[in-house]
């Protein structure tokens, strides 16, 4: 990405370089550019504009949100005044369920056209409760651009092929997966990410730069199928992220895995994110571990480095180093058959026991 | 500013931050994006870059524009083969002169939707040779992302009012000048004071008063006419309240308008580098003080007598290649100008260092010697009070001009005394002849103004 070795994509022929973006992408890169100075604002800067924003939204949404607009009312919101912290504080707290019984009362009746179409995304998260989500295009917009610094944060080099493991129900099913030419937006819309539209003439063709997506189910076939020429970069749930571990810790010692990293994209972990290195396998401390869910897009960004800064290695709480790998055996681990994602396992492993909780995401269990 | 206190416009309703900006703007920001990594990248990473680009250029170039065609084919240009920096050198290099002569033979026949329509400018430059040149909205574009740089390494707060001497605006009188209600493209981003302007052909009387009403937080205007409203400031011991800095246009500036401009109006000047073909070829380093030059749009090459790279500290010939103007490319153009090859910079940013720009080659004394330089009177002439203004004329290799605006002729001993001076600068004992004016001297054609000016027949031309 920015500031490694991958190109930006112009859209402009006879334009190389600088690159000029698609319509798309210029927005991806304009506030990628707005990120890439206000996250190093003061917390009270950015609270500061946080909460002009935030006045902004309540406005909105105490006239156009039925929902909203007594419970705003009550909370004593008043839109011609600006908002403070305490003012923020003073409203009351959404739960899961109150979003579940209020429906269709809380779409906004009245969306301006500039926030584009909406989408709705159906989800059953972590507690089983369902709920159905809408969100607008320029709400996903910035839900890109943060994927986006994603990317750039962790210096990925999209010359790679990326993997990606996640329930996908028939549409990519083992052992093949399905292939794309490049990684998809946001990458794709702003940078080389591999022989773009070549994948409908031959899978060989696509190795660099394509995205595999495989169906949970058929996890371990397909898994062994990455094992030589798809596992650059690994992204996927946390289970099949553990999986992909233990088999790269396999290749590694059998001699033929190659995946630069792990990233998680659902699924709560206690802290840590599974790194795999040439030297072997590693347990990486994350300071702001990374979490997503799909009612709240990104919440919290993980490791990143400033310009000048040194790499730090990651530390892990569990010690770190190539011995973790050992720490923990599978063959210990017994999960609870209620609440699967959460389950707390009886592990003997070292780490497990430095850490007192270990939930399942110690990647290795 | 993104990294400073002016908050950006968001052009969507409801989304004050992070701001949605415009189309245009987003275009903009995506390429002030890239030139954020961009201008850290070591030297040899940007030149890469610019080959990979020059050589689009050049295959368009070749397969497009009648000029090029054949002299590409006759330079050994190869469109399949990847451009080396041997091979680029090994390109002619290209006068106005040239490009005069060539007339549409040098515009593209057949440009892609992509890049936008084309803007036609008629530049008459500081040569007095009028040019015709065309310019793409893609080139637009990096001309916009490069002023947007220069306003970010200044930090120029746009909540503040800037004022503008500008060349031929008829219409701007300094008893009211123009106000335009911000400051032109930047306010596709953020919302600005208005911009005030005043025509820089009003005597530095009016202007001076006028800037005196307008007190302006930012000034934009050539140097010759900030000397003449410096010395206005300096003589009436006044100064401009809210002005916080001077930012050049045009023309080359001296050490001792930086230090005078600090000493009388109390600000910095923000130099630049820039013409009317090209558009922003450098800028001031925020934290040095050299130029910088705009590799992600030009690629600048000073050359010396023969035709080879200066090494740092080498003073040569400026040779710009525009990277992205397709519909009339200039490749390896000779400005006329010339300048120092400056160290790397401290600041760490790879782009070529130039240090300092010397300007044209008709505002250089030129010796017998054949050895070309760029004579300074200023210090000399402060024991002659009586002298408000002067210009210097070479109309021989042995001869110089000495126009004077005085308020009566001077006597024989003052003129002995003061050719004697004259002479020190030059470093030769040319003669000296003196004309006297009494009203401000004549500027150029944009309003500018040169203390030296060779009417020598090798002017214009390459060393």
């Amino acid at each position: 990405m920015a500031g490694t070795t991958a190109a930006l994509r112009s859209r402009v022929a006879g334009v190389a370089w600088p690159a000029m973006p698609s319509t798309h992408g210029a927005q991806l890169l304009a506030l990628s550019y707005q990120f890439e100075h206000t996250q190093w604002w003061p917390a009270k800067r950015l609270l500061e504009q946080q909460l002009r924003q935030v006045r902004q939204l309540l406005r909105h949404a105490a006239a156009t949100v039925p929902f909203n607009r007594e419970r705003l009312r009550a909370a004593g919101f008043d839109a011609t005044q600006p908002l403070t912290l305490e003012m923020l504080r003073a409203l009351p707290l959404l739960t899961r369920r109150d979003i579940q019984l209020a429906g269709v009362a809380l779409h906004c009746t009245d969306l301006p056209a500039a926030y584009g179409r909406v989408g709705q995304t159906r989800t059953s998260g972590y507690t089983g409760e369902p709920l159905t989500v809408r969100r607008t295009r320029l709400d996903h917009l910035l839900w890109e651009v943060n994927a986006l610094r994603d990317h750039h944060w962790h210096q990925r080099d999209s010359s790679g092929k990326l993997a990606i493991i996640r329930s996908m129900g028939d549409t990519a099913p083992p052992p093949n997966g399905s292939l794309s030419g490049n990684w998809g937006s946001p990458a794709a819309e702003c940078y080389k990410t591999g022989p773009f539209g070549e994948a409908e003439h031959c899978r060989e063709r696509c190795h660099a730069g394509a995205m595999v997506v495989a169906s949970r189910s058929g996890l371990s076939a397909d898994v062994s199928q990455l094992g030589t020429d798809v596992d650059r970069v690994v992204r996927g749930s946390r289970y099949a992220a553990r999986t992909i571990a233990r088999r790269a810790y396999c290749w590694r010692n059998g001699g033929s895995g190659a995946a630069r990293g792990v990233r998680r994209v659902a699924g709560r972990s206690a802290g840590r994110r599974i790194q795999l290195r040439g030297d072997g396998l590693h347990h990486a401390a994350m300071p702001g571990e990374r979490r997503l869910s799909r009612d709240g897009g990104k919440r919290a960004g993980g490791n990143h480095r400033r310009r000048g800064q040194a790499v730090r290695p990651g530390r892990s709480r569990a010690g770190g180093g190539d011995d973790a790998a050992r720490w923990c055996d599978a063959a210990a681990a017994t999960r609870s058959a209620t609440t699967p994602k959460r389950a707390r396992h009886a592990c003997a492993g070292a780490a497990c026991r430095r850490l007192r909780a270990c939930w399942a995401g110690c990647a290795i269990c | 500013m993104t990294g400073a206190a002016t908050p950006m416009r968001s052009h969507v309703t409801g989304v004050t931050w992070p701001a949605m900006p415009s189309a245009h703007g987003v275009q903009v920001l995506s390429l002030l994006f890239q030139f954020e990594q961009t201008q850290w990248w070591p030297a040899e990473r940007l030149l890469e870059q610019q080959l990979r680009q020059v050589r689009q250029l050049l295959r368009h170039a070749a397969a497009t524009v009648p000029f090029n065609r054949e002299r590409l084919r006759a330079a050994g240009f190869d469109a399949t083969q990847p451009l080396t920096l041997d091979r680029f050198r090994a390109l002619p290099l290209l006068t106005r002169r040239e490009v005069q002569r060539a007339g549409a033979a040098m515009h593209c026949t057949a440009r892609p939707a992509a890049y936008g329509r084309v803007n036609e400018k008629r530049t008459s430059g500081s040569t007095g040779e009028p040019l015709t040149v065309r310019r793409m909205q893609t080139d637009q574009l990096l001309w916009e992302a490069n002023l947007l740089r220069d306003h970010y390494w200044h930090q120029r707060d746009f909540s503040g009012k800037l004022a503008l001497t500008r060349a031929g605006a008829k219409h701007a009188k300094p008893q009211r000048g123009a106000v335009q209600n911000s400051w032109g493209t930047v306010a596709e981003l953020y919302r600005t004071e208005p911009l005030v302007i005043v025509d820089s052909a009003a005597d530095t009387e009016a202007q001076a008063q006028w800037l005196l009403r307008e007190d302006p937080d930012y000034l934009m205007l050539y140097p010759g006419i900030l000397k003449a409203l410096i010395a206005w400031f300096a003589s009436q011991d006044k100064r401009l309240a809210r002005l916080r800095q001077v930012r050049k246009l045009g023309e080359t500036l001296d050490l001792f308008l930086r230090e005078s401009c600090r000493a009388v109006l109390g600000v910095p000047i923000a130099d630049c580098y820039t013409s009317e073909e090209m558009g922003y070829i450098a800028l001031q380093c925020p934290y040095s003080g050299a130029l910088h030059a705009m590799s992600e749009s030009v690629l600048v090459e000073i050359l010396d007598d023969n035709g080879q790279p200066c090494a740092p500290g080498g003073l040569g010939q400026v040779v710009v290649t525009t990277l992205h103007n397709a519909a009339m490319p200039l490749v390896r153009y000779v400005l006329g100008d010339h300048a120092k090859v400056g160290e790397p910079c401290p600041c760490g940013r790879g782009l070529l260092t130039i240090k300092p720009v010397l300007g044209k080659i008709r505002n250089l004394v030129t010796l017998p010697t054949g050895k070309r330089f760029r004579p300074r009177f200023i210090e000399e002439l402060k024991p002659f009070p009586m002298v408000r203004q002067y210009q210097m004329i070479q109309n021989l290799q042995q001869n110089v001009e000495a126009r004077l605006v005085v308020d009566a002729p001077l006597t024989a001993e003052v003129e002995d005394r003061l050719r004697k001076v004259l002479q020190e600068p030059i470093g030769y004992p040319f003669h000296i002849s003196f004309v006297y004016f009494r009203d401000d001297l004549p500027r150029g054609p944009r309003g500018k103004f040169e203390e030296f000016v060779s009417r020598l027949p090798s002017e214009g031309t390459a060393i």
